[in-house]
């Protein structure tokens, strides 16, 4: 198991209520494990429980443990975990460092501060900046990108310290469906690349065509974990605040009018495919 | 329809073109009529023109030619804040607006600059966070909010004040499903109450679900305007604008139906 | 966006020098300019200056940036020195109530190209060298990471500070908030943009700061630059010597000050 994570129950500083209640949760190595839930139910901090911020960077009390490749998060500083765990945020503009010139530079900055070797960074900034289809714009400065080129860019600054698990923190959710779209492929690719994912996202579905386990979160708590099609399915989405894709809708109503019992499409043309022969009967 | 008189009631843009001071022309000879109670989405790729053309509706940017007239009152010659009054505007980034330390005396702001006394500010304030399903955050400190709730506060604080046209900039970002829904039957809201909403937007389920008229722009010109239903029905022009439509119509598109899918109901009659 | 420094970029063997080098010779050419005794000396390094951007290719730049920043100082310089310099005995000319000065003109030359020498120069400097790469060599050299960090950032987020407070303006004024027109409802607009500007940059702060941390900024290891800074033993060598000409020079002005105060 890569993310190993028992009874998890951390609260803010200065907070009242924890924002993880009794989280226990286990993801292997190369899966795509997606975060789904309304606003607040605690995906963030999930995220930044596994990259170590919580505790390390916003204090705050903690029971439970998290460990991540083996090692566990309390006992590691941040700058230890980050080889072990990159971590990808929401606002584009914020993860930029500011402090370099070109979108290379921005790549490279994490690998000089680990002292890499020259010809290895020059490498891997090559090999990362060609991955996420930036390796043109490698001259340009960082803060003449689009947010989708942004988000981009900070995803290939997160590969270049080539961690073995990845987490991407809503980072989609400031993008434009072109964007969005973008950061999927590399999502797709990086799964198919045998790293190990965990995302946070709100577009369904994306989660539902690549997700290789689904975990439902509502008020901290863990409500469902499991395969795209068991979460998805749940009658109780949408009082956890998330929206079923419309074509799951459909097909579940025809489910429930016996009109179809094959397993539950997870794409769009599977679902197309479904109704086709649906129709035709 | 350029021949206003002066009383005409409602925003026309009349062969907009507008040119940045780099020389990059964002519209090229936009004309587009929106009357009252009209619930409007903006949509198209970025770099279309739509937040260009936002911007012109409450005066923020002049056009270089044409004219936009709110109300018969033609912007040039007008400070955006003395528009401010007919036209309400929320911008993309909320963080670009939220300054005061409580939820209530934010939303208040906008009501107080334009004048209105303490009683009126009052009730306006309470008004538009029952629009906007926020009553129960009028205590906090909009900084202890999150992005997406941050961005609601943002949205009372222009609905608050009561203004006859409203433009939301991609009020849906970072929303989750309850957040979406919200400003789906605030718009239903806004609109049965007379006012018209404008909104740009890249969500299409919502811009179809919520809103009566979609306007999809390229390349700083509108190349299809018309209902969801007719909007969706033209998967060339969309095409063009990189525009996808919402889901239903492309499940009806990969299944070959001829007609415009939008909801279940459309699917089943295709179907049977 | 418009950077804040006016590098442009040459394939010259000035740019190719490292910065630390250029930085001796440009502190050498202020202090020189600021304390030489003789007109000489000051017009020979205003030459010197321009024969190297010349080598650098960046000779219209740096005429254009000089005369943008000097040209009205150099002015009133003149104006001001050659009617009014204290003292003044020889007059050159008289035009009506209007006497110059030979003295104040003198004196006015030598201080304007004094001024003309070290603005030359710091405009070369800078049109030479990336504040990257003299920041990066200045942390190769003992400058702590953090510091390095923060005027680098610091360099490169106030022209987005800048574009920010545009769009603030941009969102309170759609607010109904009046930026225009008297004293007092400019100051009552201050705090509406000022605000979300700092809040803003606070909340920016502290994501970039999780950004960085997630990216070793604070580890211990000896950072390694993946561009590689030109250096070697003969430019180590001219800037040693370079400071061991600035002190000695230094030392030379000092003592014959003393000594002309002694006499």
């Amino acid at each position: 198991m890569d993310i190993v994570i028992d009874s998890l129950t951390y609260t803010y500083p200065g907070q009242a209520a924890p924002a993880l209640k009794d989280v226990s949760l286990e993801i292997g190595a190369g899966e795509l494990c997606c975060l789904i839930g309304a606003n607040g139910a605690g995906k963030s901090t999930l995220c930044c429980a596994i990259a170590g911020f919580v505790p390390h960077f916003y204090k705050g009390e903690m029971y439970g443990s998290v460990v991540v490749g083996g090692v566990d998060t309390v006992q590691r500083s941040i700058g230890d975990l980050a080889r072990r765990v990159g971590i990808v945020f929401q606002n584009p503009f914020d993860q930029i460092t500011g402090a370099t010139l070109t979108v290379f530079a921005e790549v490279a900055f994490g690998l000089e501060n680990l002292g890499t070797p020259r010809d290895e960074t020059r490498r891997r900034i090559e090999d990362v900046l060609r991955k996420v289809g930036l390796w043109e714009l490698r001259d340009r400065s960082p803060l003449e990108l689009s947010g989708g080129q942004q988000q981009r860019l900070a995803i290939a600054s997160v590969l270049a310290m080539d961690p073995p698990i990845i987490v991407l923190d809503e980072a989609t959710s400031q993008l434009d469906p072109a964007g969005t779209r973008d950061i999927w492929r590399i999502i797709a690719r990086l799964h198919a690349a045998g790293k190990t994912l965990l995302v946070a996202e709100h577009k369904m579905e994306y989660v539902a065509r690549h997700a290789s386990k689904v975990v439902l979160l509502q008020g901290g708590k863990v409500i469902a974990c499991g395969s795209p099609r068991e979460v998805l399915g749940r009658d109780d989405l949408a009082r956890c605040g998330v929206r079923r894709p419309p074509f799951m809708e459909i097909m579940r109503g025809l489910t429930q009018r016996g009109l179809w019992q094959g397993p539950m499409p997870l794409t769009l043309e599977d679902a197309a495919a479904v109704l086709k022969e649906v129709a035709r009967r | 329809m350029s021949g206003g008189t002066g009383t005409q009631v409602g925003i026309v843009l009349d062969n907009v073109r507008y040119e940045y001071p780099n020389g990059v022309v964002a519209l090229r000879g936009v004309s587009i009529t929106m009357g009252k109670g009209e619930t409007v989405a903006i949509v198209g790729e970025n770099g279309a023109g739509k937040t260009t053309l936002a911007k012109h509706l409450n005066g923020l940017l002049k056009p270089t030619s044409g004219s936009v007239t709110v109300d018969g009152i033609d912007t040039r010659g007008r400070t955006a804040a003395s528009l401010a009054r007919l036209v309400g505007f929320v911008f993309q980034n909320p963080d670009d607006q939220l300054f005061q330390n409580q939820v209530s005396r934010e939303v208040a702001f906008g009501p107080r600059n334009l004048g209105y006394a303490a009683d009126r500010v009052e009730k306006l304030v309470r008004w538009a966070v029952e629009q906007v399903e926020i009553t129960d955050l009028l205590a906090r400190h909009p900084y202890d909010l999150g992005l997406a709730q941050r961005k609601l506060v943002a949205i009372a604080s222009v609905v608050a004040m009561d203004t006859p046209y409203i433009v939301l900039d991609e009020p849906t970002t970072g929303q989750d499903y309850p957040g979406t829904e919200k400003l789906g039957r605030l718009v239903a809201r806004l609109g049965s109450a007379g006012k018209t909403v404008m909104a740009i937007t890249h969500d299409m389920e919502f811009a179809a679900e919520h809103f009566a008229r979609i306007i999809v722009m390229a390349q700083g010109q509108v190349i299809l305007d018309g209902s969801p239903r007719e909007v969706f029905s033209h998967p060339s022009g969309l095409e063009r604008a990189s525009v996808e439509p919402p889901q239903l119509a492309r499940l009806g598109q990969l299944m070959g139906l001829g007609e415009c899918i939008l909801n279940e109901e459309d699917l089943l009659r295709s179907l049977c | 966006m418009k950077p804040l420094t006016p590098y442009v970029h040459r394939n010259s063997p000035i740019h190719r020098l490292n910065p630390l080098t250029k930085g001796a010779f440009f502190l050498c050419v202020v202090i020189v300019a600021f304390t030489a005794p003789f007109l000489w000396v000051v017009l020979s390094l205003l030459g010197a200056v321009v024969i190297v951007a010349a080598a650098a290719k960046v000779t219209r730049n740096l005429i254009a940036l000089v005369l943008k920043s000097a040209f009205l100082i150099v002015v009133l310089i003149f104006i001001v020195q050659g009617l009014f310099y204290p003292g003044s005995k020889a007059a050159l000319w008289t035009i009506g109530p209007v006497t110059v000065w030979r003295e104040g003109l003198r004196f006015a030359s030598f201080t304007a190209s004094r001024l003309l020498a070290i603005i030359a120069a710091t405009v070369l400097f800078m049109l030479t060298t990336r504040a990257e790469d003299l920041v990066s060599e200045m942390m190769a050299h003992g400058l702590s990471r953090k510091l390095g960090y923060v005027v680098l950032m610091s360099m490169q987020i106030m022209p987005q500070m800048q574009a920010r407070a545009a769009a603030i303006l941009d969102a309170q004024r759609s607010r109904g908030l009046e930026t225009e027109g008297g004293l007092m409802k400019r100051f009552r607009a201050y705090v509406p943009i000022i605000g979300p500007l700092v809040v803003g940059s606070i909340i920016s702060l502290e994501t970039r700061s999780l950004a960085i941390e997630a990216r070793g900024f604070s580890s211990s290891t000896r950072r390694v630059r993946v561009e590689e800074i030109h250096d070697s033993r003969g430019e180590q060598m001219a800037r040693w010597a370079a400071a061991a000409a600035m002190a000695s020079f230094v030392v030379w002005r000092l003592v014959s000050w003393i000594s002309s105060l002694i006499r």
